[in-house]
């Protein structure tokens, strides 16, 4: 038996109705957050830099064919913004966190071959969970 | 009729674009708009070409600075119109739009405090 959200992406997505089924499911187990403690892989990045100066560092990628990574980002840092980017190369076109609140938790839902980094300039601390669907 | 004939392909487009465009902020096809500290100054951010797509558009704050008053429209010259969305842009805001074929979303900022920078991300379903 399909699932509705399925049966709704074969009428429209063709052969990548699997892929946004599985983007569908994780976005929205994702945003309800109640993954975030249990999440597969976990591991915690520290990164520590002078105020002066931008550091970029990846957070997670997704080097499957067919597969969807939900990436959960709890943020302990002190201070600063963090810059989240789909590559190393910062560009203009970032996503921002402001200034953050310990246990401020971001999601992001990659696709195949997508890469999550993020850039700071303010010693930070990252606890990244990530489950494949 | 069944169940899901109540929604055209369009409609299921959008539904998919509205749960996951959300997520998919830091991906898509990418571009900025800067605007200067001169209330008034509007920008085109995101056009939805397509004829039978639809375009999710997430639209956040890249800069460091104050908070400003924008209005996003579906207007492209500033004139006011009853789809216009009025909110206040801080850094880390994140506004996600679902736009049909021919939609066009602008935003014009008023009550400027600084210069200010938008990140839009775009993603087509």
């Amino acid at each position: 038996m399909l699932s509705p959200a399925l049966h709704l992406a074969n009428r429209v997505f063709g052969d990548d109705a699997v892929l946004y089924e599985r983007l569908y499911f994780a976005a929205v187990v994702g945003r309800l957050t109640q993954r975030t403690p249990f999440a597969g892989i976990r591991r915690r990045l520290f990164i520590n830099t002078a105020a002066t100066l931008n550091v970029s560092v990846q957070v997670a990628d997704n080097p499957t064919k067919d597969r969807v990574l939900l990436v959960y980002v709890e943020d302990s840092s002190a201070l600063g913004q963090r810059f989240y980017s789909s590559s190393q190369v910062r560009g203009s076109a970032e996503v921002v966190q402001p200034q953050v609140a310990n246990g401020d938790v971001s999601t992001f839902v990659l696709k195949p071959q997508d890469q999550l980094w993020v850039a700071t300039s303010f010693p930070t601390v990252l606890t990244i969970a990530s489950e494949t669907y | 009729m069944a169940a899901d004939d109540a929604v055209s392909d369009l409609q299921v487009r959008a539904y998919f674009a509205a749960v996951i465009g959300p997520s998919r902020a830091p991906f898509g096809s990418r571009t900025s708009a800067v605007f200067p500290p001169v209330s008034g100054t509007i920008r085109l951010l995101a056009q939805n070409a397509s004829r039978d797509r639809v375009l999710a558009v997430v639209v956040t704050r890249a800069d460091t600075g104050a908070a400003n008053t924008v209005v996003f429209t579906k207007s492209a010259n500033g004139d006011a119109s009853g789809s216009d969305f009025v909110v206040t842009i801080a850094v880390g805001n994140r506004f996600n739009f679902v736009l049909y074929p021919g939609e066009r979303l602008s935003v014009q900022v008023i009550n400027v405090a600084v210069a200010m920078q938008l990140s839009v991300g775009q993603e087509t379903y």
